[in-house]
């Protein structure tokens, strides 16, 4: 049996329609009208114990509604969600002690005083046990690197120290599932580093099932076994990284810098498969399928006289624009 | 027993907060000690006027110095039962940091009732308390007004039950406001409303004794509860049957808003829609 069971899920949301002008505005003191905006549609899906997946699209895409819905903050307008074999909507108080929830533009942390207060309230809301919660506390201490912060009011600290201090209080109870809604978002490399180590660390010690929304697409090549790519509030694609690689033609990029008398003639003659995108550099992308890897090297190497070029996979953000392409064209 | 503890320590962090949050913000109860002693100085010229103008030395029951004693006392009790519970939901809709609430196991009622009685703590024990001491010390002290002192002391025993009462009563009907605008969005609009509702029927302005049967009417309604029950109780003007009478209907008014309040927070609670992504 899943953990999670995510059952033809949709949200509609009903928004007034408001005109330009003040006398449009007058007007809809008198008489509103509504339209209504699915941002989910009919979603459904699984997930294990101790999978860590990503659920990524663009903006608007209805991301972030799933999660919701999910943790029980919005209702649906149709489907349900089981957790552990509960519906969460009929047991919301239950459910809410197995998960923790980081949503990265809205703190969990109480503003006005030192951050270890906010540690002690949240050890009182899920009656951790004093045992448990000195482990914890310690793990995610040295986890997070949260000490030299500890006693300062939440409204002094920097973002980067507030991310990890929010994530940090989302697991105090050791949660069986984590909701991070772009919990890197707006963050240095650095701290990304360590906020992602984290997850993984996470997941291994404590087997802790992680579902992470993000636009940044190394969080998910990092972390993610498993993604579900959503598009205008519908599942376009969910399976394995490899996998959906896989379907992509096992794509390949061959990058080097540009230089004055580059002329493309001679690659398109040799494989009219091959796209070719130019600007600082050259961009070479082409399917593993259609052209012989070793041939088009050797073609570089030899009349191009190239010696400096990197070979790199088709990475997530190019698979989920073609996704969103071909979804397009097929509507 | 040790469950029920369980279940109350959780909500101890929330009175803390409701605490600690007037501690933080001192200005507020300065700049309110200071519309007090003006709104104290208006009630005694306005009463002033008016007595001198009278035939008699009591209108609707109360004399001159009776009556000033009522709008001081109504004043502070006021500012003790007043409750940021309908504001501090709606700044939760507003920033959509309602998402953290509601992922807490915790009752949303009772987080924030418990927020409501630390707020109160802090106004009864170093606001209230020290005020209404003064007042009736200096009242009684010059003779303003005379009460029999043992009667006096039942008095002040069911004033602070009532008050108890009438903190939970108003957090109450803050709560049902700030649920609403999971609907609305908006809380100017029926915060102005729901205050001048309160203030009129709950005797807060002047005594409901001074609305004839209207007064009689009103003085059954919650509000009432608010400010002219528990403030006619400590002035010895109600007697001991009316007294447990109005208990009755006070808990009876409470049981209902919590019915109300259970209903309309699983009602409004699918509404919620969730601003800034």
């Amino acid at each position: 049996m899943a953990l999670i069971e995510v059952k033809n899920l949709s949200k509609t949301f009903k928004k007034p329609i408001r005109g330009n002008g003040v006398l449009s505005m007058v007007k809809t003191l008198f008489s509103r009208k509504y339209e209504n905006i699915e941002a989910v549609k009919d979603v459904s899906f699984e997930i294990e114990q101790g999978e860590i997946v990503g659920y990524i699209g663009a903006n608007g895409a209805g991301k972030s509604t799933t999660i919701k819905m999910m943790c029980g903050i919005l209702f649906p307008t149709n489907g349900e969600v089981i957790i552990d074999q509960k519906s969460v909507l009929k047991h919301r108080k239950e459910i809410n002690q197995e998960i923790g929830v980081v949503f990265g533009q809205k703190t969990q942390l109480w503003w006005d005083i030192p951050l270890i207060e906010t540690f002690k309230i949240l050890k009182s809301i899920y009656s951790v046990s004093d045992k448990d919660y000195e482990e914890r506390f310690n793990y995610l201490c040295d986890l997070l690197d949260l000490r030299s912060f500890m006693n300062q009011n939440v409204r002094s600290l920097s973002l980067g120290q507030r991310m990890r201090a929010d994530f940090a209080a989302s697991l105090i109870h050791n949660p069986k599932i984590l909701y991070l809604d772009e919990p890197t978002i707006g963050l240095d490399v650095l701290v990304k580093d360590k906020i992602r180590k984290a997850i993984k660390e996470l997941n291994h010690h404590y087997n802790t099932t992680v579902i992470l929304t993000t636009h940044d697409m190394k969080d998910i090549e990092e972390l993610c076994s498993r993604i579900i790519i959503i598009d205008k509030g519908t599942i376009l694609y969910d399976g394995s990284l490899e996998d959906i690689k896989f379907k992509f033609g096992n794509i390949k990029n061959i990058v080097f810098p540009l230089f004055e008398d580059f002329d493309e003639t001679k690659i398109k003659e040799f494989n009219k498969a091959i796209n070719i995108e130019i600007d600082d550099n050259v961009r070479l992308s082409f399917s593993l399928n259609d052209v012989d890897l070793d041939a088009l090297l050797l073609l570089l190497i030899s009349e191009y006289k190239i010696s400096d070029f990197k070979i790199f996979d088709i990475g997530i953000e190019d698979i989920t624009k073609e996704l969103y392409a071909k979804n397009e064209e097929n509507k | 027993m040790k469950r029920i503890s369980n279940g109350i320590k959780k909500y101890i962090p929330f009175f803390r907060a409701g605490l600690k949050s007037f501690l933080v913000y001192k200005a507020q109860v300065y700049g309110w000690l200071l519309i007090g002693i003006v709104e104290i100085l208006f009630l005694f010229f306005l009463y002033n006027a008016i007595y001198k103008n009278s035939n008699s030395t009591e209108i609707g029951g109360f004399t001159f110095y009776e009556m000033i004693l009522y709008g001081v006392t109504s004043f502070v009790f006021a500012n003790v039962v007043s409750s940021e519970t309908g504001w501090n939901i709606f700044v939760e809709v507003r920033d959509g940091t309602i998402v953290n609430t509601l992922t807490k196991p915790v009752s949303y009622r009772l987080r924030h009732l418990f927020t409501c009685f630390g707020e109160a703590f802090f106004k009864i024990c170093f606001v209230a308390f020290p005020l209404l001491v003064v007042i009736y010390g200096i009242f009684l002290g010059c003779g303003f007004v005379a009460f029999n002192p043992i009667q006096f002391i039942f008095n002040i025993l069911f004033f602070i039950i009532f008050m108890i009462l009438a903190i939970v009563i108003n957090d109450s009907i803050q709560y049902i406001v700030g649920v609403l605008t999971f609907y609305t969005q908006h809380m100017f609009g029926l915060d102005m409303f729901f205050t001048a509702i309160k203030n009129f029927l709950s005797g807060a302005m002047v005594p409901l004794s001074y609305m004839g049967m209207f007064g009689v009417v009103f003085s059954y309604l919650p509000f009432a509860f608010l400010a002219s029950t528990p403030i006619l109780i400590l002035m010895g003007k109600v007697n001991i049957l009316r007294i447990l009478m109005f208990l009755g209907i006070a808990i009876g008014y409470e049981v209902l808003l919590e019915v109300i309040n259970h209903s309309l927070f699983r009602h409004c609670v699918k509404k919620i829609v969730v601003q800034g992504g």
